[in-house]
């Protein structure tokens, strides 16, 4: 049995043993899930409801269920009707947003090769090259762009852009000048590129590439052990050259002026070897070097004028309202054949 | 690829009329290139051969390669590599920077090129983590098996298309089309 005291401590220590709540209790915030990007509509049904389920997936991000969505959809309709044009470009969308840009070109080739609306041939052309010129094949990419801007008949705008990219396929390829020679078409019929084609113009100038360094003057040079690479700039590189086959090739003296001749031949072949390869190293440096002025070059460019190479971002469609999976509105082209050529 | 590409631009070339409106995935004559031999009907005949590999080594490579592997094993060189690869750097720890490793890119250049691999070899020995003073080699792997990527090709001088810093110069590849017949109708 506790006295009085101890009950009061015992009290004093329970009360200061409980929670505090000072503070007034928050009523818990619902956890809400954002709205899909794009929800169903009320009125789904029907032969629609597959390819509007196939554009949700593809608003999702979902490619490749996107795809699947797509083939049921052409598989029901026998690929026959308006949106079935559609839904075959949407499948190359999807897979080159995924990444498989390859086939993707490969995809849209073949819906340039069925197609019977001109519309939807420019379309799936442009798309196509677009495809081979992210997959690093300009070989292929640049026929594509050709075919449009060659083709009389094109809005001016998908032609402009087609024009547009054919020079970058140029530029990736390597051929400056001829890049030029399209970007000056670009630039003399002041379409809608016109300035964008100004600034790549100059951009790519001769005076403008950089200048490399000569592998014969590296390799010359490299007759005094690093100075060869101390010509292209490789100061660490070029002081262990100097400092290794200055003491294999001094050694190897010296045991040959103490009449050891084994000790020399043996270091003698090692500082030889060491001599060659500094040599070997100063001209693959110089073409290496050369090699990477021209991708820090390339990557300068590809910053500055080069962002209309990639689709524009699925948000900002949504946002701007023009978001249709395999169709772009905003070249001039129009896939439903309402009008007779299949153009806006 | 190349070939493969060619061969369904010239089937769509000759076979286009049949299907030219059909988006169906399964059209006769062309695979959807997901699917691959997958849309073969069964009951339908015999499987098309599948395709052979486009970068498959001819059989005569092979054979020189066997060749080559069996005067290696036999090369003091490349048993003293061995060695140092098997025995000694376990002992001394993984301390190459490169990818491959100096020891593996001696010996891939030696057996590619001979002496002139040795060269290669002694070369990359004093070679930093720089392609050259305005660039850094690119990095693969991660954390401790992080490693500047530095292959032979990067030191085939005679080969001066792989330093032109551009894609490799190919033939261009056309697609053949057909002429749009008639214009206007739901494709």
């Amino acid at each position: 049995m506790s006295s009085f005291p101890q009950r009061v401590l015992w009290l004093v220590f329970f009360l200061s043993s409980l929670p505090m709540n000072t503070q007034a209790q928050e009523a818990p915030t619902p956890v809400t899930l954002e709205a899909s990007p794009m929800p169903a509509k009320e009125n789904v049904g029907g032969g629609t409801s597959h390819i509007e389920f196939a554009d949700h997936l593809f608003a999702d991000g979902d490619f490749y269920r996107a795809i699947t969505e797509y083939r049921r959809y052409l598989f029901q309709v026998k690929g026959q009707g308006d949106a079935a044009a559609r839904a075959a470009c949407a499948i190359g969308e999807a897979l080159y947003r995924g990444g498989q840009f390859e086939a993707a070109a490969v995809q849209w080739d073949e819906v340039a090769q069925r197609a019977q609306a001109s519309g939807l041939r420019w379309q799936a052309l442009f798309s196509a090259g677009l495809a081979y010129l992210t997959a690093e094949q300009s070989f292929a990419a640049k026929p594509r762009f050709r075919l449009i801007a060659e083709d009389e008949s094109a809005p001016a705008l998908l032609r402009a852009h087609a024009q547009w990219f054919l020079a970058w396929g140029h530029l990736d390829a390597g051929e400056i000048e001829l890049a030029r020679m399209v970007l000056g078409g670009l630039i003399a019929s002041e379409g809608p590129l016109h300035e964008q084609a100004q600034g790549l113009h100059s951009a790519i100038a001769p005076e403008a590439l950089p200048k490399g360094k000569s592998p014969l003057m590296a390799g010359l040079l490299s007759a005094i052990p690093g100075l060869g690479h101390f010509y292209l700039g490789q100061w660490q590189t070029g002081f262990t050259s100097m400092l290794w086959s200055g003491v294999l090739l001094a050694g190897a003296g010296y045991s040959a002026y103490t009449q050891d001749y084994v000790v020399a031949g043996a270091l003698a072949v090692i500082g030889l070897g060491w001599y060659s390869g500094g040599a070997y190293g100063a001209i693959s440096g110089a073409m290496q070097h050369n090699r990477d002025q021209i991708h820090n070059w390339r990557e300068k460019i590809l910053f500055k004028h080069g962002a209309s190479r990639q689709l524009p971002d699925l948000r900002s469609l949504q946002e701007n309202g023009t978001f249709a999976p395999g169709t772009y509105p905003q070249l001039g082209i129009k896939l439903a054949p309402t009008s007779p050529d299949g153009v806006e | 690829m190349l070939v493969r590409m060619t061969l369904l631009l010239v089937i769509a070339f000759f076979g286009q009329n049949a299907g030219a409106k059909d988006f169906a995935p399964f059209t006769a004559g062309l695979k959807h290139p997901f699917v691959g031999n997958a849309a073969h009907t069964p009951g339908q005949g015999a499987s098309p051969l599948p395709a052979r590999a486009l970068d498959a080594p001819k059989k005569n490579t092979v054979k020189k390669a066997w060749r080559k592997a069996t005067r290696l094993s036999s090369n003091p060189l490349y048993l003293a590599a061995l060695y140092y690869r098997n025995f000694l750097t376990k002992v001394d720890g993984p301390r190459c920077a490169h990818a491959p490793t100096c020891s593996h890119f001696a010996n891939q250049a030696v057996g590619r090129f001979g002496p002139v691999g040795i060269l290669m070899g002694l070369e990359r020995l004093i070679r930093s983590g720089r392609s050259s003073s305005v660039r850094w080699l690119p990095e693969i792997g991660s954390g401790h098996q992080r490693r500047f990527f530095d292959p032979v090709e990067n030191y085939i001088i005679w080969q001066p298309e792989r330093f032109t810093g551009f894609q490799p110069v190919r033939p261009e590849q056309l697609l053949l089309l057909s002429p749009i017949a008639t214009e206007g109708q739901s494709p």
